[in-house]
């Protein structure tokens, strides 16, 4: 099925787009209501906010894949996106990293998802939250002073949700 | 010791509402600046104290915004930079979250020295909490009359917005964010014409930090003096500085401007996580020089003292490196993420950011040759003074510095190899 804005989501596009002189500024907030459903941004989404905000699809296409947050892939049911720069790595982040290729029988790789589509791991460039790390986004929420203890204990209970 | 002055709330996390705000005071300069004073005179007190742009380049903030047409037809509009990014600063996320009423306060005074009825709050798309924060704390300001038509009466109106990011270090660069807002690409455009003259949609924009447009409520509360006593002659003030990695109690701190580094480090911080010796600091963000445990010792934080030991102050994170850390490893982290984060519009950037990367992966892996390091050393001088933005000369910085002070460590991988 074709991605398409739903009744209560395009109350919200209208409010958004009365912030704006130009329909174009939507475009990233649009992006994010649509991920946010859809778990990703396909070719079915982009057509969706190109209509809606009246742009070519080519101008939300070259959007999408200049910001990292915007998913080109579909991804699991639960994402999880570890910040990988210096201040996160001087405190732990790479025995997180390891955890995660081992229990999602990622081998070498450093992004991706398990067979059963549960979660979907990435490597992500700072988070600005330096002094609390490790730190990694689950599901678009932060957690700091990450272990792997803790991290694992997350894990399970969202598997068992 | 180090202690909130400015930003009072940051003393607290669980009081982010507009009662607690209005307990400590808030709001009280708003009132002075619509009431007790014209705009030109909001402009010279912000001139006066001597603030300048705390996101990182230092720019006087009374003077930035003095570069506005005098007459324009036009809107102009005020934007608030709140997509940081910068490694190992974390600053900006507290004030969003625990003092949201100081960010709307200093806005609407700000917005009325520059005489803007429209403002935006870009704020980086991960930060899902303090743009809860801000959301709540706009909507009281509206319900209390803060912000919104005829404000307290005032007959000035001023709405604010928030704009989620999608995940771009270089929209903090104020004209990649202004091109974001717009719903473009994050690329940075050339300069001139500055954000003041032809800034967001072609109108006279001024782009301030979350930090400094949060600065201007005490400012306009006490008055320039005030706030110039509290620092250096050089430096007035006061600043927030982040600092993690290997410290023993990392977290924001606001410090007098002119404080000497070691003894903030050592009473307010700690020291050194778990008793080890220091080896590095990083002093102003992951875009400045390093410094040696040696330099540190006679560092003091403010704009001049880091310029002298050849480093800058930048956004004001400072990265503890303790004497475990292998320095190239430390720096080839940082050069994925210049490498990462270029936009890609400047070859000198888009390439120099790569070969970064990759040399220093090759001698990281025991495959590299004393002329790789010579080869590190001259990409300086292809990515400096060549390139729209600053993000180019960002990821020299960590290279040359630690080339300069820790090259030993350097030639250690090639010679074991």
């Amino acid at each position: 099925m074709a991605f398409e804005f739903t009744e209560s989501e395009n109350q919200q596009i209208d409010r958004l787009l009365s912030c704006y002189p130009s329909k174009m500024s939507a475009t990233l907030p649009l992006l994010h209501l649509a991920q946010k459903r859809n778990g990703w941004i396909g070719p079915d989404v982009i057509e969706a906010v190109a209509r809606r905000l009246e742009l070519t699809k080519i101008h939300v296409a070259d959007v999408v894949s200049f910001y990292s947050m915007y998913h080109r892939k579909p991804v699991g049911r639960h994402v999880i996106s570890v910040c990988r720069t210096l201040c996160c790595q001087l405190v732990g982040q790479e025995s997180l990293s390891d955890y995660l290729r081992e229990r999602l029988g990622l081998g070498e790789a450093m992004n991706g998802t398990d067979e059963k589509g549960h979660f979907t791991v990435e490597h992500v460039e700072c988070l600005g939250a330096c002094g609390m790390g490790p730190v990694a986004i689950i599901d678009g929420e932060y957690h700091e002073h990450l272990t792997v203890d803790k991290l694992a204990a997350l894990m399970d209970q969202l598997e068992a949700s | 010791m180090a202690e909130f002055i400015t930003f009072p709330s940051l003393a607290y996390t669980d009081r982010a509402g507009l009662d607690a705000y209005l307990e400590l005071g808030g709001y009280r300069s708003l009132r002075k600046a619509l009431f007790d004073m014209q705009p030109e005179q909001i402009t010279q007190v912000v001139k006066d104290s001597g603030l300048r742009g705390r996101g990182g380049a230092g720019f006087p903030t009374g003077l930035k915004w003095t570069f506005l047409p005098k007459q324009t037809e036009k809107p102009v509009y005020l934007v608030c930079n709140a997509d940081e990014g910068e490694p190992g600063t974390f600053k900006d996320r507290d004030i969003l979250r625990y003092a949201p009423h100081q960010l709307i306060e200093g806005m609407v005074i700000a917005a009325r020295a520059i005489g803007s009825k429209v403002s935006y709050v870009y704020i980086r798309g991960e930060f899902t909490e303090p743009w809860r924060a801000m959301e709540k704390a706009i909507a009281e300001a509206h319900e209390s009359g803060f912000l919104g038509k005829n404000i307290l009466g005032s007959g000035f109106d001023h709405e604010l917005y928030l704009h989620p990011g999608g995940g771009a270090y270089i929209c903090g660069e104020e004209t990649a964010l202004l091109n974001s807002l717009e719903g473009r690409r994050g690329e940075p455009r050339t300069k001139p014409p500055f954000p003041a003259v032809e800034g967001l949609y072609g109108c006279p924009t001024i782009v301030n930090n979350v930090e400094t447009l949060a600065a201007v409520v005490p400012i306009v509360e006490h008055g320039a003096q005030w706030y110039v006593d509290l620092g250096t002659e050089k430096s007035p003030g006061t600043k927030l500085f982040s600092i993690c990695g290997h410290v023993q109690k990392p977290g924001v701190y606001e410090v007098k401007m002119g404080t000497p580094f070691m003894e903030f480090f050592e009473q307010d911080c700690g020291g050194v996580l778990n008793g080890k010796a220091l080896k590095a600091v990083i002093p102003g963000g992951s875009s400045v020089p390093m410094l040696t445990a040696e330099e540190c010792k006679t560092l003091c934080l403010d704009y001049e003292s880091c310029v002298e030991h050849g480093t800058m102050l930048g956004s004001g994170a400072i990265i503890v490196l303790d004497e475990t850390v292998n320095i190239p490893h430390a720096v080839h982290n940082l050069s994925k993420f210049y490498s990462h984060e270029s936009c890609g519009q400047c070859t000198p950037c888009r390439e120099g950011t790569r070969w970064y990367e990759v040399v220093l992966e090759r001698v990281l892996a025991g495959q590299g040759s004393m002329e790789d390091l010579d080869l590190l050393q001259s990409l300086g001088n292809q990515i400096n003074f060549r390139t729209i933005c600053a993000l180019g000369p960002a990821a020299v910085a960590p290279v040359e510095s630690s080339l300069a002070k820790f090259r030993s460590e350097y030639e250690a991988l090639i010679r074991e190899a």
